[in-house]
C-alpha cells in the first residue's frame, strides 16, 4: 500500500498517510463484507484519505523539493522516475509502483488487489510500455 | 492449475529485462518504511502504531474469513513458492552464505595501478559489456537517466579502449534502445557479431553486422558455435540451429520453451534452460546424435544462464526459488559422474550472457547481491574454498568480463563513477596476471 500512496503524494506525507489509512480502516472494518476483498478495500480507503489529504495541502509551489532517502549520487534519477511513473494514469501507476517499489511480482499484486492475473499482466505491460515512453521524451 | 512459467520478467521476474531491473534498482530505495531523519515532522510513535493497526486489521480480516463468511472469493495471497527440489539431489551439506561486506578480498591490480574509467559519462550507466573473444573488442549498452539506451562499440587496443561508435540500427524506423543481445563472433571474422532488434513483443529479429537478416523472430539472445559456422537461436517453439549464411534453412534441435542456449566448447553440443510449467532445468542436446537430455531440474525455481566451463566439463548456472532476490551458483557436471553442486553466496543476475569463467576454469565471476552501491566481483571457486572479492579499487563493481590475451587476461567490469557527485557508471578495462 506504501507504493499506491507514494505514486499519489509526497514521500515525506506517505508515512502519517499510511497509518491513516489503517486507522480508518480499522474504524470502518465492519463496512468489509466479504474479508476476501481486504486488499481492494483498503486500497480504495488509501486513495480516498490520499486524495482528501492533496486537497488540503498547500500547493507544491510552496514546498520544499521533495525528501527522497537515496544516495546523493542517485538521487537525480529517482526523482525522474518517480515523476514519470506519477504522470501516468493511477490505473498504470499504481501495478507499477507495486511491482517496482515494493518488489511484488505480478501475481502477488493480482492477490493484494483482488484483480484477476491476466488483468494486471496486461496493465503492467501498457503501463511499462507508457512509462518507457514517458522518460524517453524527457530523456531527448 | 499451476500457471507455467515463462520468460517475463515484469511479470513473474522470470528472464530479464534490463530496463526493469534498472528502474528496480533505482526504486528500491524508496522501498525502505522509514522517514529521513532530516524531516521535521517524525512522529516515534507512528510505526508502532501502524504496524500494530495492521496487524490487528489483517487479523480481523482473516477472523472474519474463517468465521462468518460465505464467501467463495479468490484465493489468498500466493503461498510462498516450495523450496527447490532438484532432480538430482544436491549434497545437504552446503549452506548458502551471504555475502558478507567483510568477505576477503583478491587483489588482481598491478602495484601501483589505479583504474579508470574507460568510458564514463555524466548521468549515464553502463549496463551490458560484452568482451570480444579475442579481446580485441567491446560493446557496452547505456542508459541516460532512467534505463533508456544505446549501444556502444569499441576496439580495444593493449588493454585500452581505442574509440568507440554507436550501433545503428539497420532498419530507420527502430531507435537504437531496441537493439539488444549483441554476440561478437568467435573469431573476429565477417560477419564479427549479431544482435538483436526488439519490437513490439518479445520476439525480435536477428541481424548480423552486415547488415543481414538470420531469422526474422527469436525470443533470446543468439548463442555461436566455436567455429564461427553456427548460430543457435530460440524460438517460440524451441531451439534453432543455422548457418551464417542468410536464407540457409534452420534446423530445429529441440521442441519447448527454452532459453539461454550456450554451445559447449567444442561445438558438439549446445546447453540450455527447459522452461516447464512447474519449474525449469538445465538441459543438453547432443548435435550429432540429435538426443536431449535433462542434466538437473528445479520444481518451483528459475534458473537461468547455463555455462560450460572451457574444458566443457562442467556447467555453471544461477537458480532462485522465487521470483525476486538473488540467485544461488550451481555446478553441475556434463557427465553427471558427480551431484550436482551448491555454490556458497547469494549473486546479481548478469545483465546479458553467460556467466564468465577465467580462462583457466578455476572459477567463476560474479557481481554479489544485487545492491550497486555495495557490491563487489565475486571469484567463486571451483574448489569450493569460498568466494572472494576482487579488489579493483572501484566500488560499486558489476557485470565482470574476462577473455585471455597475450599479456595476461583482459578483465571489464562496471563501476560507480568516480565523480561522487554525479549520478552514473564506467566502463573499466584492465590486463591482469591470471588470479
Amino acid at each position: 500500500m506504501r507504493s499506491v500512496v507514494l505514486v499519489r503524494t509526497p514521500f515525506g506525507d506517505v508515512d502519517d498517510l499510511v497509518q491513516d489509512v489503517f486507522l480508518a480502516a480499522w474504524e470502518r472494518l465492519d463496512e468489509l463484507r466479504d474479508p476476501a476483498a481486504f486488499g481492494g478495500w483498503i486500497l480504495q480507503i488509501a486513495r480516498h484519505r490520499v486524495t482528501d489529504h492533496l486537497r488540503r495541502r498547500r500547493p507544491a509551489s510552496a514546498l520544499p523539493p521533495e525528501e527522497l532517502p537515496v544516495p546523493p549520487s542517485r538521487l537525480p534519477e529517482v526523482r525522474e522516475v518517480l515523476r514519470a511513473l506519477r504522470s501516468l494514469s493511477p490505473a498504470y501507476s499504481e501495478p507499477l509502483a507495486m511491482r517496482l517499489i515494493e518488489g511484488m511480482s505480478g501475481p502477488e499484486i493480482a492477490a493484494r488487489t483482488g484483480l484477476t492475473r491476466g488483468s494486471v499482466r496486461v496493465t503492467l505491460h501498457r503501463g511499462m510500455k507508457q512509462l518507457r515512453r514517458v522518460l524517453e521524451i524527457d530523456d531527448d | 492449475m499451476t500457471e507455467p512459467l515463462r520468460h517475463d520478467y515484469l511479470w513473474d521476474g522470470s528472464g530479464t529485462d534490463a530496463d526493469v531491473e534498472r528502474l528496480e534498482d533505482l526504486l528500491s530505495d524508496l522501498r525502505v518504511a522509514s522517514v529521513p531523519p532530516s524531516l521535521p515532522d517524525r512522529r516515534d510513535w507512528r510505526p508502532a502504531l501502524t504496524a500494530a493497526a495492521a496487524v490487528l486489521l489483517l487479523g480481523a480480516a482473516g477472523a472474519l474469513a474463517f468465521f462468518g463468511t460465505t464467501s467463495d472469493g479468490p484465493a489468498p495471497p500466493s503461498a510462498p513458492i516450495a523450496a527447490p527440489a532438484p532432480s538430482a539431489p544436491p549434497p545437504a551439506a552446503i549452506t548458502p552464505t551471504a555475502i558478507a561486506p567483510a568477505m576477503a578480498s583478491t587483489p588482481v591490480l598491478p602495484p601501483g595501478v589505479t583504474p579508470k574509467p574507460q568510458w564514463a559519462q555524466a548521468g549515464t550507466h553502463v549496463l551490458y559489456l560484452h568482451l570480444a573473444p579475442d579481446g580485441s573488442g567491446v560493446a557496452f549498452k547505456t542508459t541516460r537517466t532512467a534505463g533508456f539506451s544505446d549501444l556502444v562499440l569499441g576496439d580495444v587496443l593493449g588493454g585500452h579502449l581505442a574509440w568507440t561508435r554507436r550501433l545503428q540500427p539497420t532498419d530507420p524506423s527502430q531507435s537504437l534502445s531496441a537493439i539488444t543481445d549483441l554476440r561478437w563472433s568467435p573469431h573476429g571474422g565477417s560477419p564479427r557479431y549479431v544482435y538483436r532488434a526488439l519490437g513490439a513483443g518479445d520476439a525480435a529479429p536477428l541481424f548480423t553486422s552486415a547488415g543481414l537478416v538470420l531469422e526474422s523472430y527469436v525470443v533470446d539472445a543468439p548463442a555461436w558455435d566455436p567455429t564461427q559456422e553456427r548460430l543457435v537461436v530460440a524460438d517460440r517453439q524451441g531451439l534453432l540451429l543455422r548457418g551464417r549464411t542468410p536464407g540457409e534453412p534452420a534446423q530445429r534441435i529441440t521442441t519447448g520453451d527454452h532459453r539461454d542456449a550456450t554451445f559447449l566448447p567444442d561445438g558438439s553440443a549446445v546447453t540450455y534452460v527447459d522452461v516447464k510449467p512447474t519449474g525449469a532445468a538445465v538441459a543438453l542436446v547432443d548435435l550429432q546424435q540429435s538426443a536431449s537430455h535433462e542434466l538437473v531440474g528445479f520444481e518451483g525455481s528459475q534458473v537461468v544462464r547455463p555455462s560450460p566451463s572451457p574444458d566443457g566439463r562442467t556447467l555453471a548456472f544461477l537458480e532462485r526459488p522465487g521470483v525476486t532476490g538473488d540467485w544461488s551458483l550451481w555446478t553441475v557436471s556434463r557427465s553427471l559422474q558427480e551431484p550436482p553442486t551448491r555454490h556458497p553466496g547469494h549473486y546479481a543476475l548478469p545483465h546479458s550472457g553467460p556467466i564468465p569463467w577465467v580462462p583457466d576454469g578455476s572459477s567463476v565471476l560474479l557481481s554479489s547481491g544485487s545492491s550497486s552501491r555495495d557490491s563487489c566481483i565475486a571469484r567463486v571457486p571451483m574448489d569450493g574454498s569460498g568466494p572472494t572479492c576482487l579488489d579493483l579499487g572501484t566500488t560499486g563493481d558489476r557485470a565482470p568480463e574476462v577473455v585471455p590475451t597475450a599479456g595476461g587476461w583482459l578483465l571489464g567490469w562496471t563501476a560507480d563513477s568516480p565523480d561522487p557527485t554525479a549520478a552514473g557508471t564506467g566502463l573499466y578495462l584492465q590486463t591482469v596476471e591470471p588470479f
